[in-house]
């Protein structure tokens, strides 16, 4: 009897600290993941070739995974020009604009050891002057980030 | 006595010590399970850390120095491994002012072929990108290691040296912007005397030519002569120029004893390819520091009976007109002399 009751109450006991530490594991495991990924994931802006009103940008993969270019940001030194791409849609100022003036469109996939290339089109009426610093701000999947700057 | 002894031990109780037992393994295998599942992650966590700070350890300690070279007549490069790590070339970029050209492992045209593992120390003497090169073109010349750093360098060079500073001293401020190499003067014959004013006309001896400082007369040869002679854009403005298609280069007989009449000999400008063939007149733009060969392939006459003759002593000038920045330039330069033999 007394097997019983201890087995059944230490029974209760156990499939809870189990559950509750298969909870705990979970989320150790989903947050020790994305910090593996962030760490494996390494890339760079190569190159920026600029024309009137666009600009491709070339990415390398010197990480150990492949990873996306989630977001773009480009700006000048004064600010006069600041656009954001992304998967759903190319932001300037208040406006928002359609994911057609990115090609590929956002996000694209970049295996490791390799080299890709986006261009990106410039809303509206803006373009890039020549003689002056534009930078690029990249956002990766995992949450590395680089920031390049050129001059047209 | 017996009976009671017998009676106690069969009542001694031993299930809680059972049931504490199998309750402590239950919870001690929960606990030691998640112990072990956070020691794993802990240990990914290290093993992944000190392999972002390897790699970055590596990146820093990857050097490299990339120089524009001519291989062939195409645009090419070479490297040296100034690290204390083997350095592997992925990629090379290559550009001008209106062409882009991205090379991998993919491009076959390309020699040696892409990745380049070079040691440390070691270099990489030449890289032939299959580009042939323009005259006057600005290109520059990005390579891509395995590790993700990124060196660049330019055809031509760019580089101010103390040489180049003093010509810019000397030359720049009494002649002009433009300097003149006087070891680079050179003269060309054609190809089955092809006129060199036709559009296609083979050079020769390409690329070498001869010196043209003694040349047998085109009266006693018959043959066609195009000059041509290497300029560095030494302003100290540090302005591009570019040179128009009023720019000549011209010769003076040297007068007889007790005078004569003057004679004088003019060959307009003109483009030659990377490969010497004549083309089409198109404005020739020079950088800062950058250095061109120009070519002077527009002949006075198809008559080669009106050149100069075996015995003339010419003075050679070049006359330049172009524009520097957005304003006019002009600028004389004399040169060097020609004998006919």
């Amino acid at each position: 009897m007394i097997i019983a009751v201890t087995i059944v109450a230490g029974g209760a006991v156990f499939f809870y600290v189990n559950s509750q530490a298969a909870v705990q594991e979970t989320r150790l495991g989903e947050a020790n993941s994305s910090y593996l990924n962030f760490l494996n994931e390494r890339f760079v802006t190569v190159n920026a070739n600029f024309s009137s009103n666009k600009v491709t940008i070339w990415f390398y993969n010197n990480g150990n995974l492949t990873t996306k270019i989630q977001q773009i940001w480009i700006w000048n030194t004064t600010r006069s020009l600041y656009v954001a791409y992304n998967s759903s849609g190319v932001f300037s100022g208040s406006s928002s604009y359609p994911v057609s003036l990115e090609s590929p469109v956002l996000s694209i996939s970049l295996p490791s050891g390799s080299t890709q290339k986006i261009t990106l089109t410039l809303p509206g009426t803006l373009t890039f002057s020549a003689s002056r610093t534009y930078y690029i701000h990249a956002v990766a999947q995992y949450g590395n980030t680089y920031t390049y700057f050129q001059v047209k | 006595m017996k009976r009671k002894r017998r009676f106690s031990r069969k009542r001694k109780a031993v299930s809680g010590i059972i049931s504490a037992t199998i309750l402590f393994t239950m919870l001690f295998t929960t606990g030691t399970t998640y112990f072990l599942f956070v020691s794993l992650l802990d240990q990914q966590r290290q093993i992944a850390a000190v392999k972002r700070a390897e790699g970055d350890q590596l990146q820093r300690l990857e050097k490299f120095d990339v120089g524009g070279r001519l291989v062939a007549n195409n645009v090419g490069f070479f490297l040296n491994n100034t690290g204390g790590v083997p350095m592997t070339i992925v990629s090379v970029f290559l550009s001008n002012s209106t062409f882009f050209k991205f090379m991998n492992s993919s491009n076959q045209e390309v020699t040696p072929r892409l990745p380049i593992t070079i040691n440390p120390a070691g270099s990489l003497n030449s890289f032939d990108t299959g580009v042939a090169e323009k005259s006057g073109s600005l290109y520059t010349i990005k390579v891509l290691s395995e590790r993700g750093n990124v060196a660049a360098g330019f055809w031509p060079f760019l580089t101010v040296t103390l040489e180049t500073i003093v010509r810019a001293a000397i030359l720049a401020q009494g002649a002009g912007f433009l300097a003149l190499d006087f070891n680079s003067y050179r003269a060309y014959n054609t190809t089955g005397n092809c006129n060199p004013s036709t559009a296609g006309c083979q050079l020769t001896p390409w690329p070498s030519g001869v010196a043209g400082y003694t040349l047998k007369s085109p009266q006693s040869t018959n043959r066609y002569i195009v000059f041509s002679a290497n300029v560095t854009n030494v302003d100290p403005q540090k302005r591009d120029l570019t040179i128009d298609s009023d720019s000549v280069l011209v010769q003076f007989l040297k007068p007889t004893t007790g005078g004569g009449t003057a004679r004088g000999w003019t060959w307009g400008i003109g483009i030659v390819s990377a490969t010497g063939l004549t083309q089409a007149y198109s404005a020739i733009s020079i950088s800062y520091l950058q250095t061109v060969t120009l070519y002077f392939i527009v002949i006075p006459s198809t008559n080669t009976q009106t050149y100069p003759a075996s015995g003339d002593f010419n003075a050679v000038f070049i006359y330049l007109h172009g524009n520097v920045a957005s304003t006019t330039y002009g600028q004389n330069i004399p040169f060097v002399t020609t004998k006919y033999t």
